[in-house]
């Protein structure tokens, strides 16, 4: 069952195309990851299929087009994750978390026990409990990371898209990010990322290659011509590892 | 109750204490200094003392209530309420208007000797008012909308340095109007009367309902445009309505008391060097404390040198300064601390 | 003999260099006396064909309009747009200018000479006279200049006259501008309505142009209240005014704006000065 699909999409940067007739489809309860080189639109796509990028072609969301979506409907089907970049970080931790709640509140209505309950257990889950009343610029780069993963989790949305989560993250978080992950597919969710570390990318259930606005391949880690085909994306210059059932990619 | 919740109560208990004292100070401010020995009913007191007090703090509540706005729609610590240009066109419309209404207007080469009347029932309160929001349009227009916040800031610098420089034309060749446009510059509580008080009352009210409202998407933005967007606001339409609240409050404050300087910039700091909250209670402390300092500085102008009065924008001008300068003082000696 | 007689000639030629002292406190000098002379402020230029010496202006500022043969000299900018350049064409003997003008020192570094005062007070008048008189280098300079002192006392005293009754030594208070400023008794205009007999609500203790207090004039309550002609229609709208006697009795006199130019020129028409306040005074009191 496809939970996401773009058909035939094409998007520009003023008169720069960055995106050239993509066709991706994503399973429900599977995790995709989205590698290439810098530059080659990876953010982009995740933007138009998270509806906040102007498209020409379709996406499909659960089998309906994403534009006849009203805005709050859609929040509730899909959550986003970016970096982020503001100057006035003045909410606490727990309000930031809360805010994943919104597509769920009226405009009259505050927040109700059920959202406090799931607000609750995302901080719990995400290992930022005890900070819930520091102010969100009193945390390092790494730990504001993991407020708004728990942030972005906590409006409990079937469709996932993350863009570079967990770059500054550290290993022991990034692990406990990986089983989050697992675990909301489990659970029937679907996932899309955009990370740089192609370790934990090899992790995910397919992977998808871009170059320059296009789509090489989409496959499984595991597949062979994936490993050929990220060498060839990355000039020749990695080196693939087994490691027990893992793959492990270096530099060469 | 949470901790933050806690310190919101708090915070707002100090602050409707201390407007309660101020009030009652106000009261006994008078052209002899500090007295009680006029009544209650004495028509002086009720209707100079009690309008100029109340009116001080209305315009601060609003100019407060502005600057929090600002501050969270622009994401920026420096933001105040005259941001798109308000400032300028206030200073505009008074300074023609004194020009086409007074004594003046005979050196003008154009015959608007018609316009002269017909301006002067408007009155100064209206022109300053109607400068400011022509201002902000214009604003509006220059940045093609409220989709950049970039441009739109551009935007209100170029519209107030332009407007700025044709008030400056305008008073070099008229020299007359300068001592009028000092005051109004400067800022005064002296022509405050109590439907003043009641139409700021009202506008205060209005705004800080439809800020507290929409202030969702203020918290919202924090996390980012594009996070915003996704969790089913509508940024574009929302963020035009709450510039239209804040300049609605910051147009309604700058006809009745002149320009007033750091209030809007100070007062939401304030708030937010003491709690980090929601914006929903960050502009209720901010209106509060706008008005606690404007009142306060009113009382000062109004007592210190009895019976002159001092400019108020001069005190607001040496008070918020003197909070920068001290907090630019701890930023140095505690730099990783977020401003 | 005729050689001494020569040389004692030569000694009466220079001692007729005058030295002036302006309002800057700096002494300048004149070898002869003035032939071409430009002034800056009305006041000035009327001081000096007061005097008699009206053929000698060559430029006056643009305000200038007293005696109306003034008002065919060049014109040579308002308060902050003097030109220089056309001052040095006009090759002035002397420029007789406000203390806060703006172009002294870069006329005095073009070798004109500048004398700068700036009467505020009424015995600043007499001062300021004194020096155009021995500026003008007219025989017995000072008692030229009391005469026109005195000529111009007389006139306010005359006015004076005119004031009916019920209006003697009445209180007042003169409002200078928009923006609630004072004219206190220091003030020319202060100074004037104290010859008149008239008592200032504003004392000079608070400066010359203070700011007051609306509630101040309110408690003050007086008899009288002066002010310039657009801002007096709304007089009892000003909060808590309503109460003041002369708002009351209608008791409110207005300046139009060309009236208004006169009050302002501390100069020898103080008289015309004193005649229309007291024309205002009698039009609006009771008999």
């Amino acid at each position: 069952m496809t939970a996401l699909r773009a058909r035939q999409v094409s998007a520009w940067y003023g008169a720069h195309q960055v995106i050239k007739q993509v066709d991706v489809a994503f399973e429900r309860g599977t995790w995709t990851c989205m590698v290439g080189p810098n530059g080659a639109g990876k953010t982009t796509l995740l933007k138009v299929l998270a509806g906040l990028f102007p498209f020409e072609g379709e996406v499909w969301l659960n089998d309906q087009a994403l534009q006849t979506y009203p805005p709050q409907i859609r929040a509730r089907q899909m959550s986003w994750l970016s970096q982020q970049d503001t100057a006035v970080d003045d909410l606490s931790v727990q309000d930031v978390v809360m805010l994943g709640r919104l597509p769920f509140q009226s405009w009259w209505g505050g927040s109700s026990e059920p959202d406090l309950a799931i607000v609750e257990e995302c901080m719990q889950s995400q290992d930022i409990a005890q900070w819930r009343d520091r102010s969100l610029g009193t945390l390092s780069g790494g730990e504001r990371q993991r407020v708004l993963l728990a942030r972005a989790l906590a409006v409990r949305a079937p469709v996932l898209l993350m863009d570079e989560p967990i770059a500054n993250v550290d290993m022991q978080h990034q692990s406990k990010w990986l089983h989050s992950v697992q675990e909301t597919t489990r659970q029937g969710h679907t996932v899309v990322s955009v990370l740089h570390d192609l370790n934990l990318a090899l992790r995910a259930d397919q992977v998808i290659v871009m170059q320059e606005g296009r789509v090489l391949m989409q496959a499984t880690a595991s597949d062979p011509l994936l490993h050929e085909c990220l060498q060839q994306v990355f000039q020749q210059r990695l080196k693939f590892h087994r490691l027990s059932e893992r793959w492990v990619v270096v530099p060469e | 109750m949470t901790l933050s919740q806690k310190k919101t109560f708090r915070l707002m208990l100090w602050l409707l204490l201390a407007t309660l004292a101020l009030w009652m100070l106000g009261l006994t401010a008078g052209s002899t200094g500090f007295e009680t020995a006029l009544g209650w009913a004495d028509p002086i007191v009720q209707e100079i003392r009690l309008p100029r007090t109340l009116g001080a703090w209305l315009a601060g509540a609003l100019l407060g209530l502005s600057g929090a706005l600002a501050q969270s729609l622009f994401r920026n610590p420096l933001a105040d309420p005259y941001l798109l240009g308000s400032a300028s066109g206030a200073a505009l419309g008074v300074a023609l208007a004194l020009a086409l209404g007074t004594w003046a207007g005979s050196y003008l080469p154009i015959d608007v000797q018609w316009l002269g009347s017909w301006v002067w029932r408007l009155g100064l309160t209206g022109s300053a008012f109607i400068g400011a929001w022509l201002a902000v349009l214009l604003t509006l227009m220059l940045a093609r909308g409220v989709q950049h916040t970039l441009r739109l800031l551009l935007a209100g610098v170029v519209v107030g340095v332009v407007l700025g420089a044709m008030t400056s034309m305008l008073s070099a060749t008229q020299p007359q109007l300068l001592p009028a446009m000092q005051s109004f510059l400067l800022g005064s509580t002296s022509m405050v009367n109590g439907s003043a008080c009641v139409l700021m009352c009202s506008v205060l009210v209005l705004s800080w309902l439809a800020a507290w409202r929409l202030s969702p998407l203020l918290d919202a933005l924090v996390l980012g445009e594009d996070t915003a967007l996704s969790l089913g606001l509508q940024v574009v339409p929302l963020r035009m309505l709450l510039l239209v609240v804040m300049a609605l409050c910051t147009a309604t404050a700058v006809a009745q008391t002149g320009l007033i300087a750091f209030v809007g910039l100070v007062a939401p700091q304030l708030v937010r060097s003491q709690l980090a909250t929601r914006f929903a209670a960050t502009s209720l402390l901010s209106a509060l404390t706008g008005g606690v300092l404007l009142c306060a500085a009113d009382i000062l102008a109004r007592s210190l040198l009895a019976p002159q009065e001092l400019p108020l924008g001069i005190l607001t001008a040496v008070l918020g300064g003197g909070y920068l300068m001290w907090r630019l003082r701890s930023y140095h000696l505690n730099p990783e601390v977020s401003a | 003999m005729p050689k001494l007689m020569l040389l004692l000639l030569m000694v009466a030629q220079s001692a007729t260099a005058v030295t002036v002292v302006d309002d800057r406190q700096i002494k300048v000098e004149f070898s002869q006396p003035p032939q071409r002379i430009v002034t800056l402020l009305p006041s000035l230029a009327e001081t000096v064909c007061a005097l008699g010496k009206c053929q000698l202006l060559v430029g006056t500022d643009n305000y200038a309009d007293w005696p109306s043969s003034v008002k065919q000299l060049p014109k040579l900018g308002g308060l902050y747009d003097t030109s220089v350049e056309a001052i040095v064409k006009l090759k002035p003997d002397v420029v007789l200018a406000g203390k806060s003008s703006r172009i002294i020192n870069r006329l005095e570094s073009l070798g004109i000479k500048v004398v700068a005062l700036e009467p505020q007070s009424l015995s600043d008048v007499q001062r300021s006279m004194r020096t155009v008189a021995h500026v003008l280098q007219l025989p017995q300079p000072d008692e030229a200049a009391d005469r026109l002192w005195q000529q111009a006392l007389q006139a306010i005293a005359r006015a004076a006259q005119k004031i009916s009754p019920s209006a003697q030594g009445a209180s007042f208070y003169f409002e200078a501008s928009t923006g609630g400023y004072a004219a206190s008794e220091s003030s020319f205009i202060g100074g004037i309505m104290k010859q008149l007999g008239l008592k200032n609500t504003v004392t000079s203790n608070m400066g010359a142009f203070p700011q007051v207090n609306p509630e101040f004039v309110v408690r003050s309550n007086p008899q009288w209240i002066f002010l310039a002609e657009p801002m007096a229609q709304s007089l009892d709208k000003r909060p808590g005014w309503s109460v003041i006697q002369a708002v009351k009795l209608g008791q409110v006199c207005a300046f139009t704006p060309e009236q208004g130019n006169v009050l302002v020129r501390p100069g020898p028409r103080m008289g015309e000065a004193a005649t229309i306040l007291v024309d205002c005074l009698q039009r609006a009191s009771k008999p």
